[in-house]
């Protein structure tokens, strides 16, 4: 699977040699200036129920750098461990090995510098649109309401949800949810933005739309982004780098430096050069196997 | 990096305003109405037949007239406070025992495996079938009544508060920790509202319980109460006055419920699907 098939293709996207060694020209001792900095990451993983031998190594060897503003997106097949990076980042799991620094320091824990988008909008289904939003920063402590209350409310606007403040989850579509989503893990300021599959479960010209908007409120707040999907055209469509991860035990075997410039429309989607750029993608993360991009973008 | 796209926003959907339901009677009321009317009548008509004595089926006149006779006097209302205090101390230490102890059971699971299997014991006796023991520990007075009571609207609140903690959503809590709450924020802000559709579903469950409990409480030695009216109304073939008392149950059931129902259903406002 590791096969690089198409060398030379577009050689001044690579960033990265395509053998999986760290992007960090400095090598793994360098103190790092980056905003996220994840050096031989490696992360095991253990079901609750199973016994301690029965580990899962779901992450090894894995490196990535991200800079402030930075929207880069880890693609990869489905259970290569790119949600568990994207937990480890989170604070959720812990490494087994390696570094994984924000700002040159480790990730004890979940906190509030850090803001997931999570797959599923989640959203607590007896506070209304606007206490979803505000609830972020409830648990913090550090703002009055009323003057959370005032955040949200841009947020809001800026999703695109004026006037839906007062409405409960359970009254907007899947693609709203999605927004309140969007806006409640915005509504702490995070230094960095996980997302992880935020779109997938929307149907799929929402999820275009959403895409684009993403890209105006990521835009907007001047965000530094790390995203999850398995989703090629989504990847490119969003990303300044694109992250290919290698099945299980994931690392990044690849990194696509994407091109094209911003503010990027829908109608890149159907450029010539876009689609040589998914095709590209595709095949280092099919190692060539299936070219046909029809089917590898679900 | 400032961004816009040429792609239009979502034009946001238009709020639906569902029809205000006209001011005519929903289906249910009149359906149920006529039930009642129905049943009414032909018991009347039953009764006025006179295929059995009156003393041993009366109708519905005369049980009403019970209820004029049984509230030109003063006994009834001790009766009624007798009976009304046992139901509500009984349902008040049932909610102020079961409540907590139900969210601790869902939300630490030693604590679980600790107590479960003294609960699956008790839910499964027929409580009921304690009045002796209680009886014998708590003497014939208020204390082995009221008892009695708790413990038969102890367990639907118990048991619902403990599914309501275990039922969260996970990925709900997921967010939470993801903002670095603590674990009394998390019960405060999403296991304690999380779980209180089914905490209202307990009591409203509590409620029929209970009143089963008063009953029972009155038939083995009580001074006043309406269970101790009608049972004694029935040693007297007083048949009238034991549907009278009959009613009182019944209506008190039905209020209570009633009540709690529409804190359930405001509740369910937000259930994806209720």
């Amino acid at each position: 699977m590791r096969k690089q098939t198409l060398e030379g293709a577009q050689p001044a996207r690579r960033s990265s040699d395509p053998t999986g060694s760290p992007p960090v020209a400095d090598g793994p001792a360098a103190a790092s200036t980056a905003h996220l900095s994840a050096r031989n990451v490696r992360i095991e993983y253990r079901a609750p129920s199973e016994s301690a031998s029965d580990v899962t190594l779901a992450v090894d060897n894995a490196n990535l750098e991200l800079q402030r503003s930075d929207f880069v997106c880890i693609v990869g097949p489905s259970g290569c461990g790119k949600t568990t990076f994207l937990n480890a980042v989170a604070g959720f799991l812990p490494i087994q090995g390696g570094n994984l620094e924000l700002d040159g320091r480790d990730i004890p824990g979940p906190g509030p510098d850090r803001a997931m988008v999570f797959q599923q909008a989640s959203l607590l289904p007896w506070r209304k649109v606007i206490d979803n939003v505000t609830y972020g920063l409830e648990l913090g402590r550090t703002m009055k309401k009323a003057q959370a209350r005032e955040r949200a409310r841009e947020l809001l606007d800026l999703v695109g949800l004026s006037g839906f403040g007062d409405r409960y989850p359970a009254q907007l579509s899947g693609g709203m949810q999605q927004r309140v989503n969007l806006a409640r893990a915005l509504a702490v300021e995070p230094e960095l933005l996980l997302l992880d599959e935020p779109f997938a479960s929307i149907d799929a010209q929402t999820r275009e739309t959403m895409q684009a908007e993403l890209l105006r409120v990521c835009a907007a707040r001047d965000v530094t982004a790390l995203f999850v999907t398995h989703d090629i055209t989504e990847a490119a469509f969003l990303a300044d780098r694109v992250c290919v991860f290698s099945p299980r035990p994931g690392h990044i075997v690849r990194e696509v430096v994407v091109p094209f410039d911003r503010p990027r429309d829908q109608r890149l989607r159907r450029s010539p050069e876009f689609l040589a750029l998914v095709d590209e993608i595709a095949e280092t993360l099919y190692g060539g196997t299936d070219p046909t991009a029809g089917e590898v973008i679900h | 990096m400032a961004t816009t796209t040429q792609t239009r926003p979502p034009a946001a959907p238009v709020p639906s305003t569902r029809p205000r339901p006209r001011r005519r009677l929903h289906p249910k009321y009149v359906y149920g109405t006529v039930a009642v009317v129905v049943v009414l009548v032909v018991w009347q008509v039953v009764a006025a037949l006179r295929i059995k004595p009156a003393i041993v089926l009366p109708g519905p006149f005369d049980v009403a007239k019970a209820f004029g006779q049984l509230f030109s006097t003063d006994a009834i209302w001790a009766d009624l406070a007798t009976s009304g205090k046992e139901l509500m101390y009984g349902l008040i230490l049932a909610t102020v025992i079961g409540l907590p102890l139900g969210l601790l059971i869902g939300w630490y699971r030693r604590l679980s495996y600790l107590l479960s299997p003294l609960i699956t014991f008790l839910y499964a006796t027929p409580r009921i079938a304690l009045t002796p023991l209680l009886i014998i520990w708590l003497g014939i007075g208020d204390s082995s009544k009221i008892a009695i009571v708790f413990l038969m609207a102890v367990f639907p609140i118990l048991i619902n508060s403990v599914s309501g903690v275990q039922n969260l959503d996970p990925a709900v809590l997921r967010v939470a920790s993801c903002f670095g709450a603590g674990h009394l924020q998390i019960f405060r802000t999403i296991a304690l509202p999380g779980s209180v559709p089914f905490i209202v579903s307990g009591l409203r469950l509590a409620v029929g319980q209970a009143l089963i409990g008063v009953f029972v409480a009155e038939l083995s030695g009580a001074t006043h109460g309406v269970g101790m009216l009608m049972n004694t109304a029935g040693q007297q073939f007083q048949t009238s006055v034991v549907f009278a008392g009959l009613f009182i149950f019944a209506i008190t059931g039905v209020v209570l419920t009633g009540l709690l129902r529409r804190v359930e259903q405001h509740y369910a406002a937000w259930r994806p699907q209720n």
